[in-house]
């Protein structure tokens, strides 16, 4: 892009600056001044002399990056996503895990302070974008966050363009919105989360609170293994996949007032029969859909 | 309209004089206004005052000991010692679109006129500005289990402007122009803590996190996508916290008390602002046509996709029934979910179009027996094309349930 080079070792990612044009908006130490490095790595989290160091709890092989640009703008995300474990949703207890998402957006322009901040603004709803995009749920709760979530913002002093705007609407917000949630979406994939790892009933479910064990529980098979053996014929099934997805979301709409529960009960029910199989009625709708899915694993 | 040559030319004039008449500038609508109104609003932590005065709200740093981070054009960024934090409702008609169009230096001298109008000293205040009105501002404050108390003070009107992050933009500001919108959520949120400027640029991001949760419980579609918005593309945030006060912040944890704090109080003051600025809440968002506009089914497709065979009355009384039709708007929801797992690669469009179309005869329509009806339900190509012709069938159905109820 600009004077940086993003050098990919073998225990960090180090994002290196040749001139001392950098300036970081920072979650972790606020705004530090022409900056050298920034490391992603096991290390410590410090900053020492003009290098950021940021601790990530992964394989730092496993970094996200997305380099957009359009006409004279470019913009660049650098991201680290675990979200297997330790996801949130803003004002609730956040799942138990080291799940974390960092961040770090290099912007190759000059801006004020202001826009930057602005800037993050726009990151941190790319991460509850990418987040929403994957379906990831816990305890009932989709999540819009990680336990940790560390931001970084970088421009470039260096005579050239100079921006105020980093919202939605000018290019410079859309390229940070889209390089955020392409970089965080590339690195959760390399560590493990993916839309292709939720092509999984048991998967959806489980974010509801009904896991493998519980819906064998539910199933009234007598054998875990023989239970296994049928999951593994049936839990990608494309339309009982969008029937689950559509049901947890009418789960969602109840818990968020937007539905009563009897009438959410009762859609629910219409698109558990019409894409699954017969409902087996139960206390509320989450408990309706997993014991039809637990009998549904057994039949055939 | 028949116009004679007389006629015409008298209309060519006025429309000459109106376009050359010179509109009042934004510099004499600000000297004009009368803003001698001066009274409180309310209090927020920290012995913070907030008060009313012409268009804005003004937030009153009673000494300073306060720093500030601002997401705004004016002022923005970290600032020691501002005196006040405004929020200021844009001044409308021409003057308003002019300024607007000049650029953000002329936003800012504008700004600056308006706080030295109000009595302040422009170069110590932190602006925001919107299309809200302050009449529907909200504050509210929270103790956050550590005895940390948390304020906010917001605005709230996304019904047109609302986006989600990655949107297509309006425009490239390094080609010049700017945009001028209306619709944008403002936060102040004071902390009575002293956090450092790395928490207090993590409670930003916390607020934000707050505000994209509630436009997802509200179901609220970007105007730009077809997904659900996160914010939209002009709101901003001024996190204020008070650098005397005896609790200190280092490291703002996103677990912590106080971040659940700050969430609830952002959570709970927009909801109210939303629903002030703009009647949008639980209610207003679950409606049919409301699901519907997100995928790009509106009113006006829905009326090309059949002959409706009724009077204008009748079919206003099946559209008001169904807007009330909390059932199917669940399902027409649910519908749309299975589009955004097409989107998102979860589910292919084959069997997530199958599973679409078997909810829509099985479940919302009464009678898919027509011939033509089934002709059609099988020809359709996409979940928006679905959508919008079993709409218009269910418009016929209602009114056709309402003429055997009162046996026309």
């Amino acid at each position: 892009m600009g004077s940086e080079n993003i050098i990919r070792n073998m225990d960090d990612v180090t994002i290196q600056f040749t001139d001392n044009y950098h300036d970081a908006l920072t979650t972790l130490f606020g705004k530090v001044e022409s900056i050298k490095n920034i490391i992603l790595s096991n290390a410590e989290t410090s900053l020492n002399e003009g290098t950021i160091t940021i601790h990530i709890d992964g394989d730092s092989t496993k970094v996200g990056v997305s380099e957009l640009s359009s006409g004279s703008t470019f913009v660049n995300a650098v991201a680290f996503a675990n979200l297997s474990e330790g996801l949130s949703r803003s004002g609730h207890e956040p799942q138990a895990g080291k799940g974390e998402v960092v961040v770090i957006v290099l912007i190759d322009s000059d801006m004020p302070d202001s826009t930057m901040a602005r800037a993050g603004i726009t990151v941190n709803e790319g991460i509850t974008a990418a987040i929403q995009d994957l379906g990831l749920a816990y305890d009932g709760y989709l999540a819009s966050g990680a336990t940790r979530q560390d931001i970084v913002i970088v421009r470039n002093r260096a005579p050239g363009m100079y921006l105020r705007g980093a919202g939605n609407h000018t290019k410079l917000g859309e390229l940070i919105g889209r390089s955020t949630i392409e970089a965080v979406k590339r690195s959760a994939e390399e560590n493990g989360t993916s839309i292709y790892s939720r092509m999984s009933v048991v998967e959806l479910l489980s974010g509801y609170g009904y896991d493998q064990e519980r819906l064998f529980s539910m199933s009234g098979c007598p054998d875990y293994s023989q239970f296994l053996v049928k999951i593994l014929d049936k839990d990608s099934d494309p339309t009982v996949l969008a029937a689950v997805s559509a049901t947890l979301h009418i789960v969602d709409c109840i818990r968020w007032g937007l539905v009563a529960e009897d009438v959410g009960m009762e859609a629910g029910i219409q698109v558990i029969s019409t894409g699954i199989s017969e409902p087996i009625r139960a206390q509320d709708l989450p408990e309706t859909l997993a014991a039809t899915v637990a009998r549904y694993f057994m039949s055939g | 309209m028949v116009t004679d040559g007389l006629s015409l030319y008298t209309l060519l004039v006025k429309d000459a004089i109106t376009n050359t008449r010179a509109m009042p500038t934004w510099e004499e609508i600000i000297d004009a206004e009368v803003t001698n109104d001066r009274k409180e609003f309310g209090r927020m932590c920290s012995g913070i005052t907030v008060l009313r005065q012409g268009r804005a709200l003004i937030v009153m740093l009673p000494h300073e000991g306060f720093r500030t981070l601002s997401s705004g054009f004016t002022n923005g960024g970290f600032m020691d010692s501002a005196t006040a934090v405004l929020n200021i409702s844009d001044m409308g008609g021409k003057a308003g679109a002019d300024y607007m169009a000049e650029g953000l230096d002329t936003y800012d001298t504008v700004n600056m006129a308006y706080a030295q109008k109000l009595g302040l000293d422009p170069s110590t205040v932190i602006y925001q500005t919107t299309s809200a009105s302050m009449t529907n501002a909200v504050m509210r404050e929270d103790i956050a289990s550590g005895g940390i108390k948390v304020s906010a003070v917001m605005t709230a009107g996304i019904k047109h402007n609302a986006g989600r992050s990655g949107d297509p933009s309006s425009f490239d500001e390094s080609e010049g122009g700017s945009v001028d919108v209306e619709g944008t959520i403002i936060t102040f949120l004071a902390i009575d803590a002293d956090l450092s400027d790395g928490a207090i640029f993590q409670a930003m991001l916390v607020a934000t996190e707050a505000k994209s949760c509630v436009i997802q419980e509200l179901q609220a579609r970007s105007l730009y996508s077809q997904g659900i918005a996160t914010g939209s593309g002009t709101d901003q945030v001024v996190v204020i916290v008070n650098k005397t006060a005896e609790n200190k912040v280092e490291t703002l944890e996103r677990s912590s008390e106080l971040s659940k704090t700050i969430s609830e109080c952002v959570s709970e003051s927009l909801r109210t602002a939303l629903a002030r600025q703009a009647g949008m809440d639980v209610a207003s968002q679950w409606e049919p046509l409301e699901q519907l506009a997100r995928i790009g089914v509106t009113a006006e497709t829905i009326r090309k996709e059949a002959l409706f065979d009724a009077t204008k009355a009748q079919l206003d009384e099946a559209v008001e029934r169904l807007r009330h039709d909390t059932y199917t708007t669940t399902l027409v929801s649910a519908i749309i979910n299975i589009q955004d797992d097409i989107v998102r690669g979860l589910v292919t469009e084959q069997e997530g179009m199958a599973l679409a179309k078997d909810l829509c005869t099985r479940s919302i329509l009464s009678d898919t027996s027509d011939p033509v009806v089934k002709l059609r339900l099988g020809d359709v190509a996409s979940i928006q094309e679905l959508l919008s012709y079993v709409s218009a069938l269910k418009v016929i159905e209602t009114v056709d349930t309402r003429r055997d109820e009162i046996g026309q």
